[in-house]
């Protein structure tokens, strides 16, 4: 990378300073790559949905072709480290969930640092990376390098029902305390209504979890990147996690998957909720919610240490191995550019990563009700990444937690769970 | 005489001596196909599990002999995941040979509206496992489901937790299985039926034997060849138990459900070791064969 910058700052300052002094004062050359033909892999996302429908007007204002492969998250995960392996060259960018990829896909030295192409003039002077909300860039920064650019914002919220809290007396709960309370008070197991409601499988509740041990002023691992799970943090985590869904959760806990849990808000089968803030626009859709006009959201809640939302985003990146990482460049870019970023998230409803987009007017008035609050709100307490730990053995290490946050769920011992989950963790990272 | 007698035996002789190797050689191209298509994948797998290989540190393969192997053994989850297969496999043969072979005697009597019975007996059979499974974690579900409401109109206000439930969620999942393989056996016991012959039975019947000893000195042993064929297929499927497990429970809670061939999937393609997988699928490869030529030996005496 360090020669690429110094090519191209040499570049610019012998040969082509007086070309690009022109392209300056006549605004961006955007038309550079004219002609160039880009492959990039992604998955399936509202938000490369919208992409592959710019395509056209991509090419028009940069000259470039863009073939865009879209494929499931499962199917991604296994054709793109193949194709990178096996076929370099083969793909320009594609699009990474750091919290899944980081860890593995910089091991493999697949991303390109994108700071030196962000200060350099491949940059449209009117990208501005200030615009990015910081804590959201982080997510994408690994090693110290910014691998990828984040293209949304999805951080959690707790979801409520304000008929039902209403109904019973109830305060919206902040806290982990008045979590518990009102859980309780809204618990009605013979009228088939649970308190509180979120994942309890094994694999997938980490996510929800994890908000519980930032409450706790946990964190997954240490600065040597050792697991950190034997402590107080996270046995408190825990116990709770297990006290509030075995006392006010639904009966079927153990085991359910987002996709269980969620239609139980939906259908007033249960009062409060905590999942991902994409998932209002479930609730919100009155052909299938029984609580579009009832559903109301507040930040996850606050333990000793505040309240920390976990923050994930995809983003596109620049394979290490494209022969065109220039024009992959100003494909991303343009993809990326405070016009087209407040398009996507007009089009796709997703919370945006851009500052300028949440203060745009188009976008405050068509974002659903609450949800710039929420987001805005914990952006900047948020824990980067805080899905999972950021090891390279995501899916292992998930379900070896898992197993720690299910001992919880059925009330076993949380001290021994923790214990096993941190030896566990130790050996799948020691391979 | 004596030369004329000694020239056809000489020449049978020399016939017996020069082999004939033409049936031989006309299905070598078959057998070298089958050795390419089923050969091969084995030896590669065999070769693969003596192999660290992860896909996910993206490191090249390296041969560590059968550490794979040692480790298997002192993997808990593995060896849960084995204990539970085998359990998997008993409850569902406990419960679809004698459904299947009840289910085949009430067909096999003449009734009005038989062959719509017998049409709609195959529609689970029929249905994309992967589904049906997700039909029944929605009907099975304990606050929305449909199985709590018709419990709840016959009484029973607190049904139990089914998939939930540590100690039910296998049988559970047997059930389910039950319900889309056992017409599968019913349909090969039905064809069993229909090749009995009729003669016993009607001598039975003329030394007045009751249904239950017709069914137990006639039946039974004369459909046990069948039953055994319906068996060896239903164990192999059975072992080798996936799908409806990964889309109900996905091995959960916990990994209280997790069968051989899930946790074989997850080491090898979500875990990404593949070495350690392919272990994993060898052993599993080698329960099914052993397991499946017992029930080839048992079968040998009776046919």
């Amino acid at each position: 990378m360090s020669t690429f910058v110094t090519r191209r700052s040499l570049l610019a300052a012998t040969l082509a300073a007086p070309a690009i002094g022109r392209a300056r004062a006549a605004g961006f050359d955007w038309k550079r790559f004219n002609g160039t033909q880009l492959r990039f892999m992604v998955s399936v996302h509202p938000w490369t949905e919208w992409a592959q429908k710019q395509l056209p007007a991509l090419e028009a204002d940069t000259g470039i072709k863009l073939n865009i492969e879209i494929l499931y998250e499962d199917q991604l995960r296994q054709k793109l480290p193949l194709t990178l392996r096996s076929d370099p060259g083969a793909v320009d960018g594609f699009f990474t969930l750091p919290s899944w990829d980081a860890a593995s896909f910089s091991r493999a030295r697949w991303y390109t640092s994108l700071e030196p192409l962000i200060g350099s003039d491949l940059t449209a002077p009117d990208w501005e990376i200030g615009d990015f909300f910081p804590n959201i860039l982080n997510i994408h920064r690994f090693g110290g390098q910014l691998v990828g650019i984040p293209i949304s914002t999805e951080v959690q919220a707790l979801f409520y029902n304000k008929a039902m809290l209403a109904a019973k007396g109830v305060n919206p709960p902040k806290t982990l305390d008045e979590l518990m309370t009102s859980a309780k008070a809204l618990n009605d197991p013979a009228g088939n209504v649970a308190g509180y409601v979120t994942r309890g499988d094994g694999v997938q509740a980490l996510y929800t979890f994890a908000p519980f041990l930032f409450a706790y002023g946990g964190r997954w691992l240490d600065d040597q990147g050792k697991p950190e799970l034997t402590g107080a943090a996270f046995t408190n985590a825990l116990k709770y996690y297990g006290d509030v869904l075995r006392a006010a959760g639904p009966p079927n806990i153990l085991g359910m998957q987002w996709k269980t849990t969620y239609p139980l808000f939906q259908q007033e089968r249960a009062a409060m909720f905590q999942d991902a803030v994409n998932f209002l626009a479930y609730f919100r859709d009155p052909s299938q919610s029984r609580i579009a006009d009832k559903v109301a959201m507040l930040p996850v809640p606050a333990g000793p240490s505040g309240s920390h939302s976990t923050v994930i985003a995809w983003g596109p990146a620049i394979a290490a191995s494209s022969k065109k990482k220039e024009a992959t460049w100003t494909a991303i870019q343009w993809l990326t550019s405070k016009k087209n970023m407040l398009a996507a998230s007009l089009a796709t409803t997703l919370p945006s990563s851009r500052k300028s987009v949440f203060s745009d007017e188009a976008y405050v008035k068509a974002a659903p009700a609450g949800v710039i609050d929420i987001v805005q709100g914990q952006i900047p307490n948020a824990v980067p990444n805080g899905a999972n730990p950021l090891v390279v053995q995501v899916p292992e290490t998930r379900a070896a937690i898992g197993q720690a946050i299910v001992a919880a769920l059925r009330g076993e011992d949380v001290a021994k769970a923790a214990a096993e989950a941190q030896k566990q963790v130790l050996a799948i990272i020691n391979g | 005489m004596a030369d004329l007698a000694a020239a056809p035996t000489r020449e049978v002789t020399t016939r017996r001596k020069r082999r004939d190797w033409t049936p031989e050689l006309l299905s070598l191209p078959a057998l070298l196909a089958v050795l390419a298509v089923m050969g091969f994948p084995l030896i590669y797998l065999g070769w693969m599990s003596l192999n660290r290989w992860s896909m996910v540190g993206f490191e090249p393969p390296r041969f560590i002999g059968v550490r794979n192997f040692i480790q298997l053994g002192e993997d808990a989850r593995f060896v849960e995941a084995l204990g539970r297969t085998f359990w998997f496999t008993a409850l569902g043969l406990a419960s679809n040979l004698p459904l299947g072979l009840g289910i085949a005697l009430l067909m096999h009597e003449r009734f009005p509206g038989r062959s719509l019975c017998r049409a709609l007996l195959i529609l689970p059979m029929v249905a994309t496992p992967a589904a049906m499974g997700l039909v029944w974690v929605i009907m099975l579900d304990p606050t929305l489901g449909i199985v709590r409401y018709v419990l709840g109109l016959i009484g029973i206000s607190h049904p139990p937790l089914w998939l939930a439930d540590p100690d039910l969620v296998v049988p559970t999942l047997v059930a389910v299985d039950a319900w889309m393989w056992t017409p599968m056996v019913a349909l090969i016991c039905i064809a069993g039926l229909a090749a009995l012959p009729s003669e016993p039975f009607e001598a039975a019947l003329v030394d007045g034997a009751s249904a239950l000893q017709r069914f137990r000195y006639l039946t039974l042993p004369m459909m046990l060849p069948t039953l055994m064929v319906a068996a060896m297929l239903r164990l192999m499927d059975l072992l080798k138990l996936i799908d409806i497990v990964y889309v109900m429970t996905g091995g959960g809670p916990g990994h209280l459900s997790e069968t051989i061939n899930l946790y074989n999937y997850l080491a090898a393609l979500s875990y990404d070791k593949i070495g350690y997988g392919s272990a994993i699928a060898l052993v599993l490869f080698a329960i099914v064969m052993a397991c499946t030529l017992v029930l080839i030996w048992l079968r040998r005496p009776s046919s």
